[in-house]
């Protein structure tokens, strides 16, 4: 392994310490159950060649022994498999952990890959591969090593010779092993990015796929789509061929130390070193130890997903921020304005709207206004500090930071699976549900909930009713009313609305939160909205760059 | 559920007939190589016998070394051999797998069902779920019958005692591991819940990031996360205490079996026991069929782990199969293709209707007859739901129809298609224009300033280079469909088929795209648009109106 991969692995190693135990008692039941079966080998032919010859000896030993073996050989392969998965599973569900603690940490912006669902099965694929890193890395080398030690100090005993011809062979399978897991390392790489590029491929295909078809481009497209497929293929089937080869290898080091230890076991039952009871014990013992060496190749396939798998959700971790202070709630009942000064927004290599400077005061609704597409939702993403701002400047009034301070309702809306209650108050805030009635009753949502068959405790989100997407909008404007800062920033508001109930909605709520910063950004204005009664800030509209 | 089962079993069988060959070499090499382990152990027992008991010195048998070092290298070669065929035999049937997918896919659009962009994946974890079948389990199948019956015949002839011995504790195996599998089975099913669960959370949360950030919620969602893994470890703990007793009672049969022969073996040689032929081993019998024993076992408990492979490749198949019953059960298109064009008609048809629905309660769409002529802007209009898009479907040929309705010859590469949503690709804009055609940069500046695109490109610095996000985002919706519509001028094809081409755009986009359509018309080309634009409408050169 080199200082890289150590590198990777490292942290992941880390939490093992936790388990401790466990993983020791684990692979100690490892390494007895490989050494039962090799016992139960050896000692029977040590009994049927003494039985056979009449040698004489206690007929009963043997006998209990191999009874012993046979007996104990399941029932620590049966435990020791339940304690390994059992410290996975332990870990696995540290590193979830650990890995959404890491995310959490990190800045706003750089989460928005993540939104597309393919980045979210990306991270948890991976994290199913760190599965891996005990059962299939690092159990078989150990049990192998031990076992092999083992043996090797058993047959020196008898023949040093054959020992050291044992020793040789168990580094060779240990050589071949390691060569093979560095050679799949550099292919990993390649699979993971030839997998991603046929993922891609394959959903743009049948995203196209009536345009192909229209435009009599379907078969050309086919054919990219499982040429690309079939390089795929022909990487996957390199890794399987080195590993094929190497177990090839490892199978002919161990019939080597076999025959080997025929010959030299022979020669010293010659020479009276050992009796042919003792001989043909050896022998079988070597045949039984091909069966643990084949174990480390065909485990140790997978160690450059592994590794890959490590080195990307590290990856993650590049760019954490120091976590946000909160402030005390006096600061948040303040009345704080917001200014913009100059400030013009980049999208990737795009400037997407002309500057724009404004003072947003406490009291005041203030519109910023725009057709759809022209980068609306950006310029709220600067003012939140996800994304720089091209040119200009952006100023809270008495030093107030924006992450206490800006309730911001995002464009997307975004209902955790879990009740009505949980989704308004994320937090575990402690809150009563007069509260809650009360916001709800604001954006008319009150009706609707109390309606439904169990009220607050209703699941929403995925598995939960279906709400319709202008209801499930109002639950979200809902959420970022009770979190009571003093700038609210809405992106969107009234998606989903009529006019008419956006009209009242808005009045009620300004109503009901005095001294509130108000921010809409909407493709909607006053005017459309019918003039609601509202104290009116000043309306921005936005102008393409 | 079982006619699931069925077609994919089928499905199954259907891919494997196309791997017969190198399946069938590789189930000849696993014989060759059960007969060089027989041989292999038969030369080690009797070299024990002719040392132990002949007395010969080990230089006086080279013959039985020699033997014993060809049989290893067998032993070791072998396998590596019948590896290399079942690679074939994987690598084969996958890539038939995937031309199938292909081609079914392509029989689903024929049949009026339009594919999702998720459709898109099944070209990889399914595909890569049905790969263990080809590469252990069909191979097994056959293995782990002839593999332990040569080694039990060799042990009946040698010894009928351990032939019987093993024999009957062959077969207890797999009966005692199909009812710990039953009880599997049910566990594995809650786990199956049990997973699903815990991705549900760990995903909604990662998905939710955003939120669970701006409302200070991480504590309360790290939680929900550690809480979920610990029933997901506790499900699943429960379903693998089964499974790896299941495991354990094969071991288990096949450790008592081997002590079994081991003690048999010696008590007959020392004479303790003298029935059944107990008297007449020798040390080279009871050492083969001491050595044989564990060989017996081995093609069993490999058979056991294939078995998975097998259960796995059924689960994609199902997944693979159900789009194969979906476009199956569309109905072929009954209408024909007469040719009643008077020269310059392009398009034209008769009791011209799409039928919805399984027969029985179906709904029919009628559409009045008609011809359209080369040089027409002809707009399709109704009032949504009316089945605008429907004719469109028709007029590309991806959608089954009763009547008579005659195309251009040749239609496939003559037809531009201008789709509501236009697909876009995370690509270059370049590369997005030339999706379907290849056209030179100098063609391409001329539509993109025939679409009035051409301002927006003087602004991007990387000019056509300019990448796009997936779905086109970085460009309003009416870029993106005016991209799409050079995308259609620089393909200069006979036809432009457009569905709704200006529905929901800024006034700028929608009138340059009115423009273009009506010039590429005036221009000689056939322009057939559906749409309740009002604008578009008035600059139609014929109206055909569709109602429900």
């Amino acid at each position: 392994m080199n200082h890289r991969d150590w590198q990777y692995l490292k942290p992941w190693l880390k939490q093992l310490r936790s388990v401790r135990l466990q993983i020791f008692i684990g692979l100690g039941l490892a390494t007895a159950t490989a050494l039962f079966g090799i016992g139960l080998l050896s000692l029977s032919g040590w009994f049927i060649t003494a039985a056979a010859l009449y040698t004489a000896f206690d007929i009963y030993t043997p006998g209990a022994g191999i009874r012993f073996f046979a007996v104990t050989r399941t029932l620590s392969r049966y435990v020791e498999r339940l304690i390994n998965h059992d410290a996975v599973l332990k870990l696995q569900a540290r590193w979830r952990v650990a890995l959404f603690k890491r995310l959490q940490g990190r800045s706003l912006a750089s989460l928005a890959p993540l939104r597309v669902a393919d980045g979210v099965q990306y991270l948890t694929r991976n994290l199913d591969a760190m599965d891996n890193l005990l059962l299939r890395l690092m159990a078989p080398v150990l049990v192998f090593v031990l076992s092999s030690c083992l043996l090797i100090l058993f047959w020196g005993i008898y023949i040093p010779s054959a020992a050291i011809a044992l020793a040789i062979a168990a580094l060779l399978v240990l050589f071949v092993s390691v060569r093979m897991a560095k050679q799949t390392r550099a292919l990993a790489m390649q699979q993971l990015q030839s997998t991603q590029r046929l993922r891609r491929q394959s959903m743009a295909f049948t995203e196209s796929a009536t345009e192909l078809l229209a435009w009599g481009a379907y078969k050309t497209h086919r054919q990219a789509l499982l040429k690309q497929a079939q390089r795929q293929e022909q990487l996957d089937d390199k890794q399987l061929a080195m590993q094929h080869k190497t177990l090839w290898l490892v199978e002919i080091f161990s019939h080597s130390v076999f025959l080997l230890a025929v010959i030299l076991s022979g020669f010293a039952f010659e020479t009276g070193m050992i009796s042919s009871a003792e001989m043909i014990m050896l022998v079988l013992s070597a045949l039984a130890w091909q069966e643990i060496a084949a174990e480390l190749p065909s485990q140790w396939g997978g160690y450059g997903k592994t590794v890959a798998a490590a080195k990307h959700l590290l990856a993650n971790e590049a760019s954490v921020q120091k976590p946000v202070k909160s402030h005390s709630s006096e600061s948040l009942k303040k009345a704080i304005s917001l200014t913009l000064d100059n400030i013009s927004v980049k999208r990737g290599k795009r400037v997407l709207i002309r500057p724009v400077s404004a003072q947003f005061k406490p009291g005041y609704v203030h519109w910023l206004n725009g057709p759809s597409g022209l980068g609306k939702s950006s310029l709220a993403e600067a003012i939140m500090g996800w994304l720089p701002c091209f040119t200009g400047k952006i100023t809270l009034s008495q030093g107030a930071d924006v992450d206490n301070h800006i309730s911001f309702l995002t464009q997307r809306t975004e209902v955790l699976d879990g009740s009505i209650r949980e989704n308004l108050n994320l937090s575990h805030q402690p809150m009563g549900d007069e509260e809650l009635w009360a916001v709800l009753q604001l954006v008319e949502l009150d009706n609707v909930v109390r309606a439904l068959p169990e009220s607050l405790n209703t699941l929403v989100g995925a598995r939960g009713v279906m709400l319709s997407g202008g209801q499930l909008r109002r639950l979200v404007l809902a959420r970022v009313l009770l979190q009571g800062r003093p700038i609210i920033l809405l992106d969107e508001p009234f998606a989903g609305l009529e006019r008419q109930l956006a009209k009242r909605m808005l009045e009620n709520i300004v109503a009901a939160y005095k001294d509130k910063t108000w921010i809409i950004i909407s493709h909607l204005g006053p005017n459309e909205l019918d003039n609601p009664k509202i104290p009116q800030g000043e309306t921005i509209v936005l102008k393409p760059f | 559920m079982n006619a699931d089962f069925a077609s994919a079993s089928a499905y199954l069988k259907q891919l494997a007939a196309y791997v017969k060959r190198p399946i069938q070499w590789a189930f000849l090499l696993g014989l060759l190589k059960t007969v060089a382990v027989i041989v292999q152990l038969s030369f080690l027992a009797l070299l024990a016998e002719r040392l132990f008991v002949g007395e010969y010195s080990l230089w006086s048998q080279p013959m039985l070394l020699i033997g014993l070092s060809l049989t290893s290298l067998l032993r070791a070669t072998l396998p590596q051999i019948q590896q290399q065929f079942l690679r074939r035999a994987t690598l084969l049937a996958s890539q038939q797998a995937r031309q199938k997918l292909a081609d079914d896919w392509q029989r689903k659009l024929l049949a009026g069902k339009p594919l999702a962009a998720a459709d898109g994946s099944l070209q990889l974890e399914p595909i890569e779920s049905l790969k263990g079948y080809f590469s252990r389990y069909l191979v097994q199948q056959y293995l782990v019958v002839t593999s332990p019956l040569l080694i039990l015949l060799v042990c009946f002839y040698l010894n009928p005692v351990v032939g019987a011995l093993l024999l009957i504790s062959g077969p207890i195996i797999p009966v005692f591991m199909a009812l710990v599998g039953m009880g599997a089975e049910r566990l594995s099913q809650k786990h199956a819940q049990q997973t699903f669960a815990l991705s549900r959370v760990f995903t909604d949360k990662l998905r939710n990031l955003t939120t669970l950030k701006l409302f200070g919620a991480g504590t309360a969602a790290v939680n929900d996360v550690a809480a979920a893994g610990e029933d997901y470890r506790k499900a699943t703990m429960s379903t693998l205490r089964i499974a790896f007793l299941s495991s354990a009672v094969l071991e288990f049969f096949s450790s008592v079996a081997i002590a079994g022969v081991a003690l048999y073996v010696g008590f007959g040689l020392l004479g303790y026991i003298d029935w059944l032929g107990a008297d007449q081993l020798t040390l080279f019998t009871g050492l083969f069929v001491l050595l044989l024993a564990p060989e017996y076992f081995a093609p069993l408990r490999q058979f056991a782990q294939s078995y998975h492979d097998r259960a796995a490749a059924v689960g994609a198949a199902t997944l693979l199969c159900e789009l194969n019953k979906d476009s199956l059960t569309a109905e072929e298109s009954s209408g024909t293709s007469d040719d009643l064009r008077k020269d310059t008609h392009l398009y034209a048809w008769n009791n011209l209707s799409v039928t919805f629905g399984s027969s029985g309660a179906n709904k029919q769409l009628k559409f009045p007859d008609s011809e359209i002529a080369r040089g027409e802007l002809c707009v399709i209009t109704g009032d949504s739901g009316s089945g605008k898009t429907t004719l469109v479907k028709v007029l590309l040929g991806q959608l089954p129809f009763q009547g008579q309705l005659s195309q251009p010859v040749e239609s496939t590469h003559q037809i531009a298609y201008f789709a509501q949503q236009p697909f876009l690709t995370a690509g270059s804009l370049r590369a997005n224009l030339n999706i379907f055609e290849h056209h030179s940069d100098a063609q391409i500046f001329e539509a993109l300033a025939q679409v009035r695109l051409d301002k927006l490109l003087a602004t991007l610095p990387e000019g056509l280079g300019t990448k796009l996000s997936e779905h086109g985002v970085g460009l309003s919706g009416g870029e993106q469909r005016r991209l799409a519509l050079a995308r259609c001028l620089l393909s200069q094809r006979a036809v432009i088929i457009a569905d709704e081409p200006t529905e929901n755009l800024d006034e700028v986009s929608a009138e340059a795209i009115r423009k273009c359509l009506q010039s590429y018309a005036h221009d000689g080309n056939t322009v057939i648009v559906a749409s309740h634009d009002p604008l578009l409408i008035k600059r139609a050169t014929q109206l055909i109106k569709v109602s429900a």
